[in-house]
């Protein structure tokens, strides 16, 4: 090895990008040796690389909107959960809806209008939160010029599906201020999962008077989320951002619950690259990899092995889309020859290795009491009849199909042992092609692909935040999939109010939308993170959810005392707050 | 100065042939090459990898029906064994074999974008150079503008807009590769322009086309020849450098700089992916400098026999 480091250096000095080469092996050579002496319980450093106020972590990639109203992907609504407070609040442990903005509320007979009063609170800059600002921000999420994917999310509330087709003017939301700390909410179906679902990023309040304030001072509105303007309600406020690089959040003095956030400052690091991200931890530059980083896979058997090791179930969905409208996946028969011969079970036993389950449902099984379907998972021999029965009598005359993902080796690895799988089952080529999370979200958004690979968090505990996706209206249904049988009987499901009733009726809806197979569901996530033994205040939850302002720096943690035991596990024993 | 010791051996040749007999520059070459053992060692080195890349993975195939792309997930990464002596990939592929074609591809890369390289660059520098005056001052203009980019951003623009295909990278690889092979052509052939020997052809009616082409460029590929050895190695380099970012050969083909991806973001669990193709990649760098030095340093006149 050293020789071959010699080797390099001489010819590195003579050929510029040669360094990089170099410089990857010394890091290669170095850590190989790290490896060895390691003795520690924990994975990497356990000394803070700075003061107790401080926390650092990472959040993956540049979101692609910071704007509760607009905001669809996991690495926004990690920043806005911890920005913006919400009429409630999941409780960080069990998720059950705590009070935040409102302090108690209201709920009809017919379970379907809401009362809140709100606490007296202000925004950031000092203005007072009205229940004006929920109005304003409610009615900007359904309206059709807000342009929101998320609009569906505003769809439960009466006209707000009539507004977002332009057929009702957005005054006649059922979201009504009945006086400033009173607000009344209507809704189209007494949804069992309402309270859970209210503490979602897209129901947070927006300040009204900053968005005229920037307009009359010349501003566009569109940049109201910069550091330099934004306004918020929330544990933190965004003091800095440098575009790839981190973000900065200070303690909110002003936040309502103020007294209870321990932390004064967090930094929040752009690493897309699992890799990196686990070195940065190994290294101290992350405290807790973060919310939406996963783990490389080739780790996971090794990283068992550590304390600062943990995973819990994660109500999340991966799968492909499919394009409906281009051939040859405009064919039903394709796309569910393409979704049987994939071997889900070695996918996840051999590719992703982090426990997950392999699964060709939609919705994941044992939500509030669904049954899954437990679709057959993987049948080649019947994949090779679909795909004969369609017209292609071998895989060579499909033309070539791209399958694309944003850039991150776990998609990478998955999208390669999906390639090899329907190579070697099916005779089909694919091409793959990796963009970066915003370009990649926008080509989702235009269906701008033939195959695009999607995860889907359940936005609360009921089968319905799955099934919504393939409904025609959701803005973040990319197959050009759409069938006005689906949504009628998702609809009449909702209606109806023996819940046991409605559960079946979802069900059949689902067997309906996946015998059409617009999408190629893989496995269901556990999450898996790594989490620094000093950090407390995390727990485990199967929506990933972890608010920021219950986190803090454990200062009678001893970094020298490397015990099997000395560090209590924060996913476990932590204080679950009331 | 090449021309010069040519005309030289070549008088020698025809005046004293009964006392001295003659050695064309070539045969000076390669005199001084063979005593040069670190380039020739390196020469038999390459020869072996680049047999070793053709034939390998065939015979890995047909005695063993080992191949590339056919993944095995339950086998998954084992470390070297005797059945793969390089182990195997995190999709149980046998590492052996794609760290071979890999060293083909790469090999394959190097070599023909070199050669765009130097196709490109001898044209483009014969003609500014013969042209001369604001023709020669504008096309060397051009070179230093497109000197003073970034060359692997242009590379990777050109990979953008061209998609990702072999061929292209080659072209694309090429068409930014030849700038080096321009300036030493163009100097080259300003003190060619000169010589009685372009005289006497223009004196006889001959084209500037043939002049360039049938006596400036033959006479200048001793340094084209240097120039190309040397800028083999930084090709490949490149070639791994795009595939390292995801822009060059695509999966599941290898090639060494993929495969190096993959292997350093394993290194701490799976050593054996980093480690083999790594050394190939190392081995062969430093065999096609060795060569290219040794080249260079034969192929100069003022290097004594």
């Amino acid at each position: 090895m050293v020789v071959l480091l010699f080797w390099l250096k001489v010819i590195a000095l003579k050929v510029t990008l040669g360094r990089c080469v170099t410089l990857l092996f010394m890091a290669a050579s170095l850590q190989l040796c790290g490896c060895q002496q390691q003795q520690s319980p924990y994975f990497g450093t356990v000394e803070p690389r700075h003061g107790p106020e401080e926390l650092w972590i990472n959040n993956s990639s540049e979101p692609e909107w910071l704007d509760p109203g607009r905001c669809s992907d996991s690495t926004g609504g990690e920043i806005i959960w911890n920005t913006f407070e919400g009429l409630v609040q999941a409780h960080p442990a069990t998720l059950k809806p705590l009070p935040a903005i409102a302090t108690h509320w209201d709920i009809s007979d017919d379970g379907r209008t809401y009362t809140f009063y709100l606490r007296p609170s202000v925004w950031s800059d000092g203005h007072d939160l009205t229940a004006h600002d929920f109005v304003f921000a409610l009615r900007r999420l359904v309206d059709p010029q807000t342009g929101s994917k998320y609009a569906s999310n505003g769809f439960i509330f009466q006209e707000g599906l009539a507004i977002s087709r332009g057929d009702a003017a957005v005054e006649t939301l059922g979201v009504q201020a009945i006086d400033t700390h009173t607000l009344e909410i209507t809704l189209v179906d007494p949804l069992p999962y309402f309270l859970n679902f209210l503490s979602f990023y897209s129901f947070m309040p927006l300040p009204e008077h900053l968005f005229q304030d920037l307009q009359n001072r010349g501003i566009d509105s569109d940049l109201w989320t910069r550091p330099e303007y934004v306004v918020c309600n929330g544990a933190f406020r965004m003091t800095d951002w440098r575009f790839r690089q981190h973000m900065t959040f200070e303690k909110n003095k002003s936040y309502w619950d103020a007294a209870s956030v321990k932390l004064d400052r967090i930094r929040v690091a752009m690493v897309e690259s699992a890799t990196t991200a686990m070195n940065m931890y190994v290294a101290g530059e992350f405290d807790w990899p973060g919310g939406s980083t996963s783990l490389p896979a080739e780790f996971m058997d090794h990283l068992k092995e550590y304390q600062d090791f943990h995973s819990h179930p994660y109500l999340g969905v991966y799968f492909y889309w499919i394009n409906t409208e281009e051939p040859p996946l405009d064919d039903p028969l394709v796309r569910r020859a393409l979704s049987l011969a994939i071997d889900r079970d070695s996918l996840v036993q051999f590719v992703t290795r982090g426990g997950q389950h392999g699964s060709a449902d939609l919705v994941p099984d044992g939500l509030a009491g669904y049954k899954g379907l437990h679709i057959p998972v993987y049948n080649p021999v019947k994949a090779r009849q679909l795909l004969a029965e369609a017209g292609y009598a071998t895989g060579q005359d499909l033309p070539l199909v791209t399958l694309s993902f944003n850039t991150s080796e776990g998609h990478k690895q998955v999208a390669e042992a999906i390639q090899a799988m329907w190579q070697q089952e099916l005779g089909i080529t694919v091409e793959l092609a990796n963009q970066e999370w915003k370009v990649f979200l926008a080509n989702a958004e235009q269906t701008n692909f033939q195959i695009c690979r999607m995860g889907w968090i359940g936005d609360y505990a009921d089968p319905y935040t799955f099934l919504e996706l393939l409904t025609s209206d959701c803005g973040n249904n990319h197959s050009n999939w759409s069938s006005t049988t689906y949504d009628t009987m998702l609809e009449q499901a909702n209606q109806q109010h023996d819940a046991e009733e409605r559960l079946r009726m979802l069900r059949e809806a689902e067997a309906f939308a996946l015998h059409e197979q617009p999408l190629i569901p893989l496995y269901v996530y556990t999450r898996t993170q790594l989490i620094k033994p000093y950090v407390r205040g995390i727990w485990g939850n199967h929506q990933d959810r972890h608010p920021w302002k219950y986190m803090w720096i454990d200062e009678s943690f001893d970094p020298h005392d490397l015990m099997v035991g000395a560090g209590k596990n924060v996913f476990e024993d932590g204080q679950v707050p009331q | 100065m090449n021309n010069n010791q040519q005309k030289t051996s070549s008088r020698n040749g025809t005046d004293e042939s009964d006392l001295i007999l003659g050695t064309s520059l070539w045969e000076d070459a390669w005199k001084r090459l063979r005593k040069n053992n670190m380039a020739l060692a390196s020469g038999v080195i390459l020869l072996c990898l680049a047999v070793l890349c053709l034939l390998g993975p065939v015979l890995l195939g047909v005695f063993l029906g080992y191949d590339a792309h056919t993944q095995n997930l339950i086998y998954g990464p084992q470390p070297p064994s005797i059945q793969h002596p390089f182990g195997t990939d995190f999709y149980g592929r046998d590492l052996l074999t794609r760290v071979l074609i890999g060293a083909q591809v790469s090999l394959s890369v190097g070599f023909l974008a070199a050669m765009v390289a130097a196709f490109i660059g001898t044209i483009y520098g014969a003609v500014s150079s013969y042209s001369g005056g604001l023709v020669d001052s504008l096309m060397m203009r051009i070179v230093d503008i497109l000197y003073a980019l970034p060359y692997m951003f242009l590379v990777i623009i050109l990979v953008t807009i061209l998609g990702k295909s072999l061929l292209l990278l080659f072209l694309a690889l090429g068409a930014v590769g030849w700038l080096l092979t321009a300036r030493v052509v163009r100097g080259q052939v300003m003190s060619l322009k000169e010589q009685d020997f372009v005289l006497a052809a223009r004196s006889l009616g001959t084209t500037s086309r043939s002049i360039i082409f049938r006596h400036l460029i033959p006479n200048t590929l001793g340094p084209v020849i240097v120039t190309f050895t040397l800028t083999v190695p930084s090709m490949i380099l490149q070639e791994a450098f795009l595939s390292f970012l995801g822009l060059g050969v695509q999966p599941p083909q290898p090639s060494l700089g993929s495969l190096i991806n993959d292997g350093a973001n394993q290194m701490l669990v799976f050593w054996w992916t980093l480690v083999f193709p790594g050394s190939i990649m190392a081995i062969m760098l430093f065999a096609l400098n060795f060569l290219g030095d040794g080249i260079r340093d034969a192929l100069d006149p003022r290097m004594k026999t």
